[in-house]
């Protein structure tokens, strides 16, 4: 049982790490998008933390050493990160789709203007 | 004061490192960036896109990803969550009721790939999904 534990993280693994989707469309990677939640979301953790610290500091002053709670920072699950790359797809999808109407509007073949 | 010296000092530095770690997460994101809207591009009658317009999309994107953190991380919060699951990215897009929809097909089609074992062992789904379905749209004023 352990072993077919293994074998699907394995391949959960392999699939997140493809910049491919089934349909050879680029994707962006799973991991990328972790990597960037991540820190948006441990800075988020170390703000609140240091408020805390300096909340309970005050408090804290006579009896010693202030006792700050570790705040975790969130996480996403792996579907979850998938989706997420599948949005900003959608963003940057529709960004150029939308340069490319009024590139075509004006006669152009390349897009040269952002609007 | 030395102590206050020295915790700046500290606090400097984490932040420089930050800064780092950032940018290299921008560009390995703008190297994705860059080959979706070719891709994109070259889908629309073999259309180029310049450089520049590249880099645009993609800082754009970039900082469109950052908002997209904040907001799972607040509505996983509001469900009394520590990790964000696929019903907050829905609920991230319910302005746009098409966007919303290819995200359920997509979330579908996951779901499908699973293996049988692990779709056993997850519950019924829960209120909270039910209630995404059930989501009233008010249209922006």
């Amino acid at each position: 049982m352990d072993k077919k534990r293994r074998k699907f993280k394995i391949e959960e693994q392999n699939q997140i790490n493809s910049a491919m989707d089934d349909h050879e469309t680029p994707v962006l990677e799973p991991d990328l998008t972790r990597d960037i939640f991540k820190q948006i979301w441990t800075r988020k953790a170390q703000e609140r933390e240091g408020i805390d610290f300096h909340h309970t500091d005050a408090m804290d002053s006579e009896v010693g050493a202030g006792t700050s709670k570790k705040i975790r920072p969130t996480f996403a699950n792996p579907n979850a990160l998938k989706l997420s790359c599948e949005l900003v797809r959608f963003f940057i999808t529709e960004a150029v789709q939308r340069a490319a109407t009024v590139a075509e509007a004006k006669g152009g073949a390349k897009l040269k203007q952002f609007i | 004061m030395e102590i206050d010296e020295d915790r700046s000092d500290f606090e400097k530095d984490e932040e420089e490192d930050d800064d780092s770690v950032s940018d290299l997460l921008r560009d390995r994101f703008r190297l994705s960036a860059i080959s979706i809207a070719e891709y994109e591009a070259a889908k629309r009658n073999g259309m180029e896109i310049s450089q520049p317009i590249v880099a645009c999309i993609a800082d754009l994107a970039f900082k469109y990803i950052g908002q997209l953190a904040k907001d799972l991380e607040l509505f996983a919060h509001h469900a009394g969550r520590k990790s964000v699951t696929m019903a907050d990215v829905i609920v991230s897009a319910h302005r746009n009721e098409h966007l919303a929809a290819s995200l359920r097909s997509f979330r579908d089609e996951l779901k499908a790939k699973e293996p049988q074992c692990e779709r056993k062992r997850k519950k019924v789904p829960r209120k909270d999904d039910k209630a995404i379905e059930g989501i009233v749209h008010i249209p922006d004023l």
